[in-house]
């Protein structure tokens, strides 16, 4: 763990940059925010942490000025303030940076950063004082950017510092940034510290919404935890730990988990890639000739930033996109040509998808609806082609019971379920009957923690059962807890195999797409930037 | 289920199709008043034209027979995500060969009544597979095709008819021979021009209901639209599930020409529909999409057709008048489809989102969160 550059008490004069008092958010009848009192000093990095759902984002949402709130008041600097809009935010100097980044690829840094407002002489765009402007703010905020970059050429990381560079032109003062490191890899995110940190030195406050822990301990010096709603008093992260932090986040004991903890019984193959190529959506090479064995009773754990074509080797085997070449078998069954999701499943695939919202539910449709795609195409859901309903609502039930998903009951839409829950609609479903091989893509992505310790535990049982789990996911520590074995995707391609204890440090290099080579003087860089 | 959960869905599905009639209803009073009408009086005459006595009633049902076809032929595509805009085309050319059987075959009305049904059924389906085959195999977009369609299946039957069927007693209007008995759907209820068609379509809505609810096609249908990518990653047949939807929608299509021709005409008359195909987009979306609905909008609607002659004969209001308040409804019934995946893709293409409100906007919101 990184060692703090300020202490909060020599960061901080006491006073309080953001002061929200009394913040209460309703949506119909979930109340998203109760009462919250939040308030951050002048100079501090301050964590906002909590579950999906606790009303982090709400909050940051009131005080951008996106959002009004019902009841409350904000107060920046010591003056009562009321946003009507993000505008007014910035006016009283709050930016914030968003999870999904507006930027125009096309464009330069340097354009990007002013596409607001262009610095003009009598309205004629000056380009030579733009980019003056713009190298001059990079160099004042150590934001260290190639500004005549063209954006679209940037590692995610440097599209971030921009969207940075961005929120700092609007709200001078205080910096909110929305779970930044979920796109970065470890290396990125570490620069991203050591920028947090810089401008804390240079007198900007920093809220960070997060639900990392191991970020919060890296970079704040307070933290809030908020549960359902509303928020505890801030606790210093000097005074603090992780378990103590995710007690408070989910109201008792969790095991943090330890990686490596877990025994594989390989068993023979489940699923092989053999050079298997195909083009993402916008016709690029998303595989490049991959090839892969996963055996079954093992979980094959693919680490990787998101965008290099994970999504795709994950559609590619569940018969949702075609490779335009190679061979996938299935139990040493050749299924390259069985091209549908429908053949696919047949197999004995089953998917958990990365994006839950977008096919893994029907959001209008009830639990049981959703719970019974597939097994309703047999006895004892259906006869001939009548569904039967009792046995459809005695199969909902069961699984509502044994996955545990808190639902007013199988008749309620699952548009009205946690997110958590949701996933858990959606794991239940894909783990019901024979599954040869599970593809588990980010399966706990946006999942309050103890969603993801029952879908990790879900995971193993399948695995215990004798299925090949593929599972593909953003975070290290989920792939490193989890994998018998790991391979890195990066470009296309895989770097690997490597055993579970490998280093962050060593993945993270192999995820920028670095190689065995870049191991060494990579570390020297490391070095650097935590200086 | 309890009563919360009764009342916590089905109140919301009630409370928006009434609003907005009740607003419609309230804004039209508007337009009226401007325009120098006793807008007291001329709802009094609308409500009289439609259920104040046996005559009134008979000229509901009439219109209401044709409008649950019409609703139900629009509502079942929209609940596979898909827009029929080509009933208009389909029950054209059904009730030309609904007269052409009736003028030319010659069978008892038992055997012969069946005939007509089921041919023009087939014929309205047959219309239908084009622009489903079309979507399937190109994604060329329903919504063009069936729409296109439809001038197409006007134009060809205009031109047989007006070449090769027409009434020899006829100098002026493009139609057939009027078909004989054998071939006319008898009235329930003498002299007035209500068929056993109504039986028909109210037991058509009911199955269905039943389709929709208790198979699995129907569940499948219905999965694949609300979320399209969801069913086709669970192992849907999205490809059959819009062929059964479209074939039994183009069919449905075909029973009102059928009805119309040889029950209410007696013969084919070019330009027979006053618009069906249209007026089943808002008798479907007063449904919300549910057979069930249809046959309260269906008749809810056909009243207020037979009410709105009334009120044009006894006003000498223009009857497109009438038309400015299926307008209004309309809209305000749009601003509830929210929840069905297609029409909030082709709403959002339209950049209407500030209409559909925050729900819509949430679902986008988790939608761009997750890609």
């Amino acid at each position: 763990m990184d060692e703090r550059q300020l202490t909060p008490e020599a960061a901080s004069d006491g006073g309080a940059e953001l002061d929200m008092r009394g913040i209460t958010k309703r949506f119909g009848d979930v109340v998203a925010n109760r009462q919250v009192d939040f308030v951050v000093r002048r100079g501090e990095v301050h964590a906002l942490v909590g579950e999906n759902g606790a009303g982090k984002s709400t909050l940051m949402r009131i005080a951008a000025g996106i959002m009004r709130p019902d009841e409350g008041g904000i107060r920046v600097s010591g003056e009562t303030r009321s946003f009507a809009s993000a505008r007014d935010a910035a006016a009283a100097g709050i930016g914030m940076v968003h999870q999904h980044f507006s930027l125009v690829p096309s464009l330069t840094i340097a354009e990007n950063i002013f596409l607001a407002e262009p610095p003009n002489q009598f309205g004629v765009l000056d380009p030579k004082l733009l980019r003056r402007r713009a190298a001059e703010l990079s160099t004042r905020y150590r934001l260290d950017l190639p500004t005549d970059g063209k954006v679209g050429n940037q590692p995610v990381g440097v599209q971030q510092r921009v969207e940075i560079l961005k929120a700092l032109l609007t709200g001078r003062k205080i910096l909110i940034l929305d779970e930044p490191t979920a796109v970065l890899t470890p290396q990125e995110a570490d620069h991203l510290f050591a920028t947090l940190r810089a401008l804390r030195a240079s007198g900007h406050t920093i809220i960070l919404i997060t639900h990392k822990l191991r970020e919060v301990f890296a970079v704040a010096d307070r933290i809030t935890v908020m549960r359902d709603g509303r928020a505890f008093p801030p606790v210093a992260a000097a005074e603090s730990n992780p378990s103590e932090l995710a007690r408070m986040m989910v109201g008792r004991d969790v095991l943090l988990r330890r990686p490596n903890a877990t025994q594989a019984t390989p068993g023979p193959e489940a699923l092989r890639l053999d050079a298997v190529s195909c083009r993402n959506d916008r016709g690029a090479t998303a595989l490049d000739a991959v090839s892969l064995t996963l055996h079954a009773g093992e979980i094959l754990g693919i680490a990787g930033v998101n965008g290099n074509g994970q999504d795709e080797l994950v559609e590619v085997v569940a018969g949702l996109r075609q490779p335009s070449q190679g061979r996938i078998v299935v139990v040493g069954r050749d299924v390259t040509t069985a091209r549908s999701p429908r053949a696919r499943r047949a197999a004995g695939i089953a998917h958990i998808p990365t994006d839950r919202m977008r096919r893994g539910v029907a959001l209008p449709a009830t639990v049981a609806e959703n719970l019974m795609l597939g097994p309703h195409e047999r006895p004892p859901l259906s006869r001939g082609p009548w569904l039967q309903s009792n046995a459809v609502r005695a199969f909902a039930d069961t699984l509502i019971d044994r996955f545990g998903i808190r639902t007013p009951s199988a008749a309620a839409p699952v548009a009205a379920l946690s997110g958590g829950n949701v996933q858990k609609v959606v794991v239940a479903r894909e783990l019901t009957g024979e599954v040869t091989v599970l593809l588990a893509a980010n399966p706990t992505r946006g999942v309050d923690i103890g969603a993801a310790e029952f879908i990790h535990r879900q995971l193993e049982e399948a695995r215990a059962r004798g299925a090949g789990v593929l599972l593909v996911s953003s975070e290290l520590d989920e792939v490193r807890a989890l994998s018998d074995r790991i391979l890195v995707m990066a470009g296309g391609r895989f770097a690997g195999p490597f055993a579970p204890d490998v280093s962050e440090h060593e993945l993270g290099v192999y995820m920028g797409g670095g190689d065995r080579a870049m191991l060494g003087s990579e570390a020297g860089a490391q070095h650097d930037g935590a200086a | 289920m309890n009563r919360d959960v009764v009342i916590g869905r089905i109140l919301p599905g009630l409370a928006r199709p009434v609003a907005a009639v009740a607003i419609s209803l309230a804004a039209f009073a508007l337009v009226l008043r401007l325009s120098g009408y006793d807008v007291a009086q001329v709802y009094a005459t609308l409500l009289r034209g439609a259920v104040g006595d046996p005559a009134a009633i008979a000229s509901t049902l009439r219109w209401a027979t044709s409008l649950i076809f019409a609703g139900l032929a629009v509502a079942l595509p929209l609940r596979a995500g898909l827009f029929n805009v080509g009933v208009e085309g389909q029950l054209y050319l059904a009730g030309l060969v609904a007269a052409l059987i009736g003028l030319r075959v010659d069978l008892p009305a038992l055997a012969l009544q069946p005939l007509v049904i089921v041919a023009a059924a087939i014929v309205g389906a047959l219309w239908a597979l084009i622009p489903t085959l079309l979507l399937i195999h190109t994604r060329a977009s329903e919504i063009v095709t069936t729409l296109m369609l439809n001038y197409v299946a006007i134009g060809v039957a205009d031109y047989l008819v007006n070449n090769y069927f027409r009434a020899r007693m006829s100098a002026e209007a493009v139609m057939t021979d009027r078909v004989p008995p054998a071939a006319r759907f008898p009235s329930l209820v003498p002299p007035y021009p209500v068929s056993y068609g109504l039986i028909i379509a109210v037991a058509l809505a009911l199955l269905l209901h039943l389709f929709l609810k208790r198979t699995k096609q129907g569940y499948e249908t219905r999965m694949v639209g609300l979320n399209r990518e969801f069913a086709a990653y669970g192992g849907v047949r999205i490809g059959r599930s819009w062929l059964v939807a479209m074939l039994a929608s183009g069919a449905i299509a075909g029973l009102i020409g059928a009805f119309e021709t040889n029950g209410v005409n007696g013969r084919f008359v070019s330009q027979f529909s006053p618009g069906f195909g249209f007026d089943g987009f808002l008798i479907a979306f007063l449904a919300g999409g549910s057979p069930l609905g249809v046959i309260v909008a269906g008749l809810g609607v056909a009243a207020l057709r037979a009410g709105s002659l009334s009120v044009s004969i006894e006003f000498g209001m223009p009857r497109i008048t009438i038309a400015i308040m299926q307008g209004i409804i309309i809209l305000l019934i749009s601003a509830q489809l929210g929840r069905l995946d297609f029409v909030r893709r082709v709403v959002r293409a339209f950049r209407l989102r500030s209409v559909i409100g925050p729900s819509m906007q949430v679902v986008r919101h988790e939608h761009d969160s997750q890609s």
